[in-house]
């Protein structure tokens, strides 16, 4: 090869190279999750998360729609890690997907970003879905006037959901100790001398088996004293308040002082799950979708489910509701909407039923044979969740600050009082100072985002 | 030697796949990410053109001191003890025994299970109570030492103090690599250079010292240079098992800049991270390549 020939074949080498960038991108990037026309059907891509019986459910529910809707084709994109931020990042870069899961702790950041649909319009035309076949509950995180939510149009509709720190407790446990099996009729103290009761240590003095693992999230216990982590229209939190103080102080109390639940080092073990079917946590705080798991894993002691301690106000908490939401700039929306109805509509709720994973969003279907009745679940703890339920109220965030974002904040002040070498109210007034100042720099950059 | 054209052209030739990788892929985001460090942006609007104002802000943040000092922090006990430890290593597995390839395999094995899994497998070994470090302590009675200095029952990755010494010891773990390199170095050293220096009646430590480590001071000077850049960039061991906590005690430099562009969606802000970071990593290691002239001996 003499020296032009090489010159050139490298010229020809790059040229190659370049001409393929858009070829190696699409390549690269693989799924073209933008909805296309394809031989006369529409396809329309559905993004969430789920453990295979779910994915199989769901599977199965598009194949049943596909057959009754021949003009649309739907796709299923699995995320199962860091679902908002894969999310938002495949928004960014133009191919979201046109309908996808949507809780409420993520539903603010969503909201600020404007890429839901206002499923106002859909919903009055609608033979199949109305708002008023939900647990009201279960709607009113999704309604949000720019300013409050509760009111105003409504940008998501329920899947499935569920009162999510009732306790599991292991009922040989308590025999063993001698404590008769809760009825949810107990008071915090009562709750703490029980939970003491259950502690066992070994000879060195360390601790064997915990009491309670306190995997509640901390509005529980909040909300129960009367407190709330966000201002009603959510521009600031009331962590130094004297209600989200107590509340934080009991449930800090159970790891620091009392020494009941596993503290910050005792917390890396295991996942709370495995301790708890290993039998060497006594109590723990779960929701309905942890029941069938449950049943799969425990084959060596009995379990049931109770609710937590009573405190002033009676009222249980759910964080981990999971909805569909549209996305605002879907190049089809009225396609999307007709697979959404028939996700939130009876057959979609009945195979959420049939799985009994977690309570289905319509209460018809919720109180239904199929999910009341189903044999993969027990049905007294099935009446349990359910009378809960209707005592059960939703939390979301704020618009202004994403939970990631509020917990990168959070969470290092909650560590100093969990390592015993911050109080608890010094620790929530610096959490309180760091959040609020980046809620006000969030709403300061949206705002030029609205006036530009 | 001077290198005609054809042979400048053959070496284009030769790294062209990794110059392609690099034009396609990285260069236009890096570019891109030095024009947005002037930016606001948070990935759904169009970048705001904000000027120094992103410098200025780093300036003032604490966690921007914290991290650097927790990188720092890292890399100044990681490298050296890295280099040194996989230098004894290279001269204990450079001996020809009969079987020295199983160990040589064995203590390379690490880098080969690296990732996540491992990771997991060490916050377990981190476990103040029943984690197998600890219990190896109590076993041999090193327990006792930690709590005649003062320390205690060492908490690891579940305290303020113990989180980074923990995270520099797993370093070690991963040290087979630069065990290889050392060996090969080790290999290159012409015996008759060792024999002579015996002939002249230097003992082992003078072999070590006057003839071993001048030679490999080229490998020496590599090593240091790609770790100190590694370790300017550590990030799986924070994100996996601590998050940089507890309370920021692992709040590495590029975990810190992850979640500001990936959590916190402050896109702007973490591109002027990005390029300070840059201009650290290119101070740092001019500083090594004019220092490097000093020692280095090439042959």
């Amino acid at each position: 090869m003499d020296r032009s020939t090489l010159f050139y074949s490298l010229c020809a080498l790059g040229i190659v190279g370049l001409l393929s960038v858009p070829t190696a991108r699409s390549l690269l990037l693989g799924l073209d999750t933008s909805a296309q026309k394809e031989s006369g059907r529409t396809e329309i891509v559905l993004a969430g998360w789920g453990n295979t019986q779910e994915v199989a459910m769901l599977n199965q529910l598009m194949a049943d729609f596909e057959a009754g809707n021949p003009d649309i084709k739907v796709k299923f994109i699995h995320i199962q890690q860091n679902f908002n931020t894969v999310l938002l990042t495949m928004m960014a870069g133009g191919r979201s997907p046109d309908i996808f899961y949507v809780a409420p702790v993520t539903l603010g950041s969503m909201l600020s970003k404007g890429v839901l649909l206002n499923l106002e319009p859909y919903l009055e035309k609608s033979q199949f879905v109305g708002v008023e076949d939900f647990f009201p509950q279960t709607v009113e995180p999704y309604r949000w006037d720019g300013k409050r939510f509760g009111q105003g149009p409504i940008y998501g509709l329920c899947k499935d959901w569920s009162p999510d720190f009732l306790i599991f407790y292991n009922k040989n446990l308590f025999d063993e100790a001698g404590i008769p099996h809760p009825d949810g009729s107990w008071t915090r103290a009562e709750f703490v001398d029980i939970a003491r009761r259950l502690t066992k240590r070994d000879e060195q003095g360390r601790i064997m088996q915990f009491g309670v693992y306190n995997n509640a999230n901390p509005e529980q216990w909040i909300w129960q004293s009367g407190g709330r982590i966000f201002s009603a229209d959510r521009t600031r939190v009331l962590l130094e308040s004297p209600e989200v103080i107590e509340a934080l102080q009991f449930a800090a109390d159970l790891s620091t002082r009392w020494h009941v639940a596993p503290g910050y080092a005792e917390q890396a073990q295991s996942p709370v799950n495995v301790m708890f079917e290993t039998g060497r946590v006594a109590m723990c705080f779960y929701g309905q979708w942890f029941v069938p798991q449950f049943h799969k894993n425990i084959k060596s002691f009995a379990w049931g489910v109770t609710t937590p301690p009573r405190h002033k106000v009676d009222i249980y908490l759910s964080g981990g509701m999971v909805g569909y939401g549209i996305y605002a700039h879907t190049k089809h929306p009225h396609e999307a909407w007709r697979f959404m109805e028939y996700l939130v509509g009876p057959q979609g709720q009945e195979a959420i039923a049939k799985i009994g994973w977690n309570i289905p969003g319509r209460r018809e279907t919720a109180y239904s044979p199929i999910f009341v009745e189903n044999p993969n679940l027990d049905a007294e703890i099935t009446q349990t969740f359910l009378k809960a339920a209707e005592r059960t109220e939703l939390f979301h965030r704020s618009p202004y600050i994403n939970p990631t974002e509020y917990n990168l904040l959070f969470l290092p002040e909650w560590e100093l009082v969990m390592l015993g070498e911050k109080s608890v109210p010094a620790a929530l007034a610096d959490a309180a100072r760091k959040i609020n100042q980046a809620i006000r720099d969030n709403m300061a950059l949206q705002k030029t985002e609205v006036d530009g | 030697m001077k290198l005609n054209l054809r042979e400048h052209l053959e070496g284009y030739l030769f790294i062209s796949p990794w110059i392609l990788g690099m034009v396609l892929f990285a260069l236009g985001p890096i570019l891109a990410s030095f024009g947005l460090a002037f930016t606001r942006w948070n990935l759904f609007t169009e970048p705001e053109y904000v000027g120094w104002a992103n410098f200025q802000k780093l300036a003032h943040d604490p966690l921007f001191y914290t991290s650097v000092f927790n990188t720092i922090y890292y890399t100044v006990f990681a490298v050296p003890l890295g280099l040194v430890l996989a230098l004894g290593l290279a001269m204990l597995v450079n001996h020809r025994l009969r079987g020295i390839n199983f160990f040589r395999t064995a203590f390379f094995l690490p880098n080969v299970v690296a990732g996540i899994a491992m990771l997991l497998l060490w916050k377990w070994l981190f476990d103040p109570n029943f984690g197998l470090i600890n219990l190896f302590l109590d076993w041999t009675g090193l327990m006792a030492a930690f709590e005649w200095i003062g320390i205690g029952r060492p908490q690891w990755i579940s305290s303020r103090t113990g989180a980074m010494p923990g995270l520099v010891f797993m370093s070690i773990w991963g040290l087979g690599g630069s065990m290889m390199i050392f060996l090969a170095g080790l290999q290159n050293i012409p015996r008759e250079l060792i024999e002579a220096a015996e002939l002249d009646g230097a003992g082992p430590w003078k072999r070590f010292r006057y003839v071993t480590v001048p030679l490999l001071t080229p490998t020496i000077f590599f090593l240091t240079m790609v770790g100190v850049i590694a370790s300017l960039q550590v990030f799986n061991q924070a994100y996996v098992m601590t998050q940089g906590g507890p309370a920021h005690a692992t709040l590495f430099y590029v975990l810190y800049l992850f979640q500001t562009a990936f959590e916190r969606f402050q896109m702007g802000y973490a591109c002027a991270m990005a390029l300070v970071l840059f201009i650290i990593t290119l101070i740092v290691s001019l500083i090594q390549l004019a220092m490097g002239k000093k020692w280095v001996h090439y042959q």
